[in-house]
């Protein structure tokens, strides 16, 4: 049996010597320690940039849907008050024509589209929401009148001061509708 | 502690003499009109008394609906001692300023001015 000479094992500490040395001797170990410290503070620097942007970002976008979803309910808002504003013309063209029986389903078909604009809160200010509050009151008062008369089978009392009255609130829901059309287009200018 | 209903007539009674309060006319001639953002009040009269005229507040939902009713004799039971007057007070304010009472008188002092230059 042949024995192999073992061949004497050589640490690199001896090799590397001479380069630790060297460093040592030109502190480019310190130099470059500081130099990792410097790039590891940038690099943190840069990181946290970089997500303070995605979080402005993400901000903006979540902002720029939010008033989307402002402007088409918005919009919305507009649109049911015009159909509420042509209801009640044609409320007063009912009342011209002495059509007491069909006005109590109108009325209520006005009310419940102005209590679904109130409730819908959108864009409303507390002036617009007041507004639409009295003309549903008003209109209560109207519907309360002809039911009373239809049941007595007898003209309504006080038809033209009815008529008057839903003059009047058509006016008032005008001046809502171009409320809220001038500060959607004030906001389209900005 | 004041009685909810005294508290609201007696605060709705300050802030109707300081122009807070917008009222406005309705279909019947006695019968005024405030409203907020989400009830509407009414003022009227009623010959329901033996004695004298009782003022009545009805507080209407969103709906049109009366959902609450008041009138001085109840106002007073509940506490308010000059119940009658403060409603009755309420109840000028309320028709004055519907009818746009003080414009008028100020329109009319200011044309008989114009008529004395």
């Amino acid at each position: 049996m042949t024995v192999v000479p073992a061949v004497p094992h050589q640490t690199p500490e001896p090799l590397l010597a001479p380069l630790a040395d060297f460093l040592t001797r030109h502190r480019i170990n310190e130099v470059s320690d500081f130099i990792g410290l410097i790039i590891t503070i940038l690099a943190f620097g840069w990181t946290i940039c970089a997500v303070y942007r995605s979080r402005t970002a993400a901000e903006q976008a979540r902002q720029a849907a939010q008033e989307t979803r402002r402007t088409i309910s918005a919009h919305s808002v507009m649109i049911d008050l015009a159909s509420a504003i042509a209801t009640m013309e044609e409320i007063k063209r009912l009342h011209r024509g002495r059509q007491w029986s069909i006005l109590p389903e109108r009325y209520g078909a006005l009310r419940h589209a102005l209590r679904s604009i109130h409730g819908s809160n959108t864009r409303l200010t507390n002036e617009h929401s007041t507004t639409i509050q009295a003309s549903i009151t008003h209109i209560a008062a109207v519907e309360r009148r002809v039911e009373e008369a239809l049941a007595a089978a007898t003209d309504p009392r006080d038809a033209v001061q009815m008529i008057r009255i839903v003059d009047r609130e058509i006016e008032k829901l005008h001046r809502v509708l171009n409320m809220i059309r001038v500060s959607i287009e004030g906001q389209r200018d900005a | 502690m004041p009685d909810k209903k005294e508290l609201f007539v007696t605060r709705l009674l300050q802030q109707t003499s300081a122009g807070k309060v917008k009222w406005e006319p309705t279909m019947e001639e006695r019968v005024f009109q405030a409203s907020f953002p989400s009830y509407s009040v009414k003022i009227w009269t009623e010959e329901a008394f033996d004695i004298e005229t009782a003022y009545v507040i009805g507080i209407f939902n969103d709906s049109g609906t009366q959902i609450e009713r008041m009138d001085n004799r109840e106002l007073k039971e509940a506490g308010l001692v000059h119940a009658w007057t403060v409603m009755r007070d309420l109840h000028q304010l309320a028709r004055r300023q519907a009818l746009g009472v003080e414009q008028a008188l100020d329109s009319l002092l200011d044309s008989l001015d114009d008529d004395d230059d």
